[in-house]
């Protein structure tokens, strides 16, 4: 079974459609969302109903952080994502929000662990910056000696751990669609990627595959019409910033 | 893992002899037993560990069985199956009919004697081959060292052992921060000293320590033991080759020295460039260091030993980090620019600049001065200028049909133009700056040459100046 997993959408529909039927023409047969369905980006109340479709097909779609603050926006905070929070609350609409507040932080599928931020203290929203953090975020899964890859979002670039030993991980530099083998016996964490709002210098999406039943992943990039959807975000009146970062993948 | 006695079975196998013993492994010959004929037989890699065992054995041999599938070619040994880590862990691969270069070696400077220049060179053209062969499989070997070097009777050459190679589509193992160096002493590339892995030249810095090793006899800097020794050749020279054998031309100390280089930028950057100039040994160019024919004096070699201690050793960057920051192309255009046809022209300057960079991206920039925006008139307000001129610079983008991601559109604002392209060159590392000059058809078709000569000589990259004049024969 191919396994599409997507992270931090931030509501950036032209991303999130391209990235899907990207999967599928790559033969994916079920899918996760792994949080932070809005915030930041023009269309929370279309990704949303995207979601609840797949969700009613049977994907997995899990809470981020961003989902948290639109639902109790703090009105206060001045970062980008606080100042787009009250917005996206109140582009949504109660059935939307009721669906988002009932979303989990963390699923397990057969091998796998899914979970926007960290597997230990999900609900802390940590990022997975480094080989240290990984292992930290291991350390969630180790009453389960069946989970044998930990796959998240929270950071928007793409990384594969690998556990060499306890606490002990190395850190991998995927090249877009390259496919890695499992390294047998070992615990793994790929970080999938954002599909909405890439920082790495490419603004093209990112996702990732992951094949069950080879144990291979795949770091996909996707080019998608960028443009419109800063466009989207310019129309919506939200910060400048936010649409040109999506133009230059920053 | 226990050691396995002849007679035993693993798996479809049966164990015929211990063939060698080595620090991490054990290699058995073995048969394939449905079959009685003596021509299948194979060799059998068993690593020396217990399953739950930490160490760089384990490691060594995860390694070896990610990436040995991975790779093709002659020289390679061809991989026949591999026992799984939870069961018998072993790597099963054809047997060749050769000699190391380590018992090579030893015959070859048996009494006194040394081979002769030609066999050596014969022999560096093929391994030369072979690491070209798997550095454009984006591997490098890492542990190239005489006993990992298999001769065959026809003088062709496989390398074995992947064990501390470094593949680029598969996590390294071995790539644990602050350890110890992973490799042979006397051949490890100085970058590999400092831990750094990955880098193709570490390979041709190895080539260059088994050319030297097989004409002498002896290692560059010898077989160091601990951190000192190791570290020598961060800052000295080795005895110059012709200081041991007088009768060797200049130009192979030349070619070997060049393997050596301290800093792998100043090495061969590819397999390939060596195997040429030791095809062609007539078009070497023979400089200061193909002549020394003695070591350099004592207070030089303090003096670089000092200087290695006062300033340290920075490895030059790996081919694979540089990709990761891509380069980039600049095209500055004048937003007033009357002529399509000029825009199209400076584009297409951009797309040839950029076809020497590969992986390069496009900038696609233009600089709004103060007296162009009004505060009073909504045409000229700071928003609309920027909104039409980003509009004219992704139409160009889109005409220019480059790759589209790779792309980005920028307007500047800035009290002078060139001030602000080069200002914007620097922050952004731009490679190359693209921007034409000139007046055409009587009037003035983009910036004047004063913008032009002024980027020119203050810009941190090369400048590209497309001339724009009716005197250009070409318009």
């Amino acid at each position: 079974m191919k396994l599409a997993l997507f992270s931090d959408l931030h509501a950036n529909l032209h991303a999130f459609d391209t990235c899907l039927a990207h999967a599928r023409d790559q033969g994916a047969s079920s899918f996760a969302v792994l949080g932070d369905l809005v915030g930041y980006g023009a269309y929370p109340g279309a990704i949303v109903d995207r979601c609840m479709a797949l969700e009613q097909q049977g994907a997995i779609v899990l809470r981020g952080n961003h989902e948290s603050m639109a639902l109790r926006p703090s009105g206060a905070g001045n970062t980008m994502g606080g100042i787009t929070a009250q917005w996206t609350h109140e582009a949504l609409s109660a059935t939307q929000r009721q669906w988002l507040s009932r979303l989990k932080l963390e699923a397990k599928l057969g091998s796998a662990w899914l979970v926007h931020a960290t597997a230990l203290e999900p609900a802390s929203w940590h990022y997975v910056t480094d080989a240290s953090m990984a292992a930290f975020s291991l350390r969630g899964v180790n009453h389960d000696r069946n989970i044998r890859w930990v796959f998240c979002g929270h950071v928007h670039e793409q990384a594969l751990y690998v556990e060499i030993s306890r606490d002990k991980l190395i850190r991998h530099h995927p090249l877009a669609g390259e496919i890695i083998p499992a390294i047998a016996g070992r615990r793994h964490l790929a970080v999938v990627g954002s599909a909405g709002q890439p920082r790495d210098g490419d603004p093209r999406a990112c996702y990732l595959l992951f094949d069950t039943k080879a144990e291979t992943v795949c770091f996909h990039r996707v080019t998608y019409d960028y443009f419109a959807a800063a466009k989207a975000i310019r129309d919506a009146g939200l910060p400048e910033w936010l649409a040109t970062r999506l133009e230059l993948g920053r | 893992m226990k050691r396995l006695k002849p007679g035993d079975q693993v798996d479809q196998y049966k164990i015929l002899s211990e063939a060698h013993r080595g620090g991490m492994a054990r290699l058995y010959l073995v048969q394939a037993s449905e079959s009685d004929s003596a021509s299948t037989e194979l060799l059998m890699k068993v690593p020396r560990m217990s399953p739950r065992d930490q160490s760089e054995t384990v490691l060594s041999f995860e390694v070896e069985r990610l990436i040995l599938p991975r790779l093709k070619g002659r020289y390679i040994p061809k991989l026949i199956a591999i026992g799984e880590l939870d069961r018998v862990p072993y790597i099963l691969m054809e047997r060749v009919e050769a000699e190391t270069m380590a018992d090579w070696l030893v015959r070859a400077h048996a009494g006194g004697t040394k081979p002769s220049l030609e066999v050596v060179v014969q022999l560096g053209i093929s391994i030369a081959y072979a690491l070209f062969s798997l550095h454009r499989q984006a591997c490098c070997h890492h542990d190239l060292k005489p006993a990992n070097v298999l001769i065959k009777a026809d003088g062709q050459v496989v390398l074995v052992d992947f064990g501390l190679a470094h593949h680029r589509s598969i996590p390294d193992l071995h790539a644990e921060e602050m350890r110890q160096p992973v490799g042979s002493p006397p051949s490890l590339a100085p970058e590999q000293i400092v831990g750094l892995r990955g880098d193709p030249r570490s390979d041709i810095y190895a080539l260059g320590v088994l050319l030297y090793v097989m004409l002498t006899g002896l290692f560059p800097f010898g077989v160091p033991k601990g951190a000192v020794g190791l570290s020598r050749r961060l800052w000295d020279d080795p005895v110059p080759l012709r200081q041991l054998r007088p009768d060797l031309p200049a130009w192979i100390q030349e070619v070997i020295g060049r393997c050596l280089k301290v800093q792998a930028s100043d090495r061969y950057q590819s397999a390939a460039h060596l195997v040429f100039d030791l095809k062609h040994p007539q078009q070497v160019r023979v400089g200061g260091d193909g002549l020394q024919t003695k070591q350099k004096p004592v207070w030089q070699r303090l003096r670089a030993w000092f200087g290695f201690k006062r300033l340290g050793y920075r490895a030059s960057q790996s081919p694979t980090q540089a990709h990761s920051v891509p380069p980039i192309v600049m095209l500055a255009l004048n937003h007033a620019d009357p002529s399509e046809r000029v825009r199209q022209l400076l584009g297409e300057s951009a797309k040839r600049a950029m076809g020497s960079l590969p992986g390069a991206r496009l900038a696609l920039v233009t600089v709004l001065l103060p007296r162009e925006i009004s505060d009073h008139d909504d045409q000229r307000s700071r928003t609309e200028q920027q909104r039409r001129h980003l509009i004219m610079l992704r139409q160009l983008a889109q005409q220019l049909n480059v790759d589209l991601p790779m792309t980005s559109c920028h307007v500047l604002e800035g009290q002078q133009v060139a001030t602000t392209l080069v200002k914007y060159a620097e922050a952004n590392h731009v490679n190359t700056i693209v921007l034409g000059s000139g007046k055409a058809e009587g009037r003035l078709q983009t910036w004047a040459h004063s913008v032009a000569v002024k980027v020119a000589m203050h810009a941190p990259c090369t400048v590209v100046i497309v001339k724009l004049d009716d005197k250009r024969i070409d318009l």
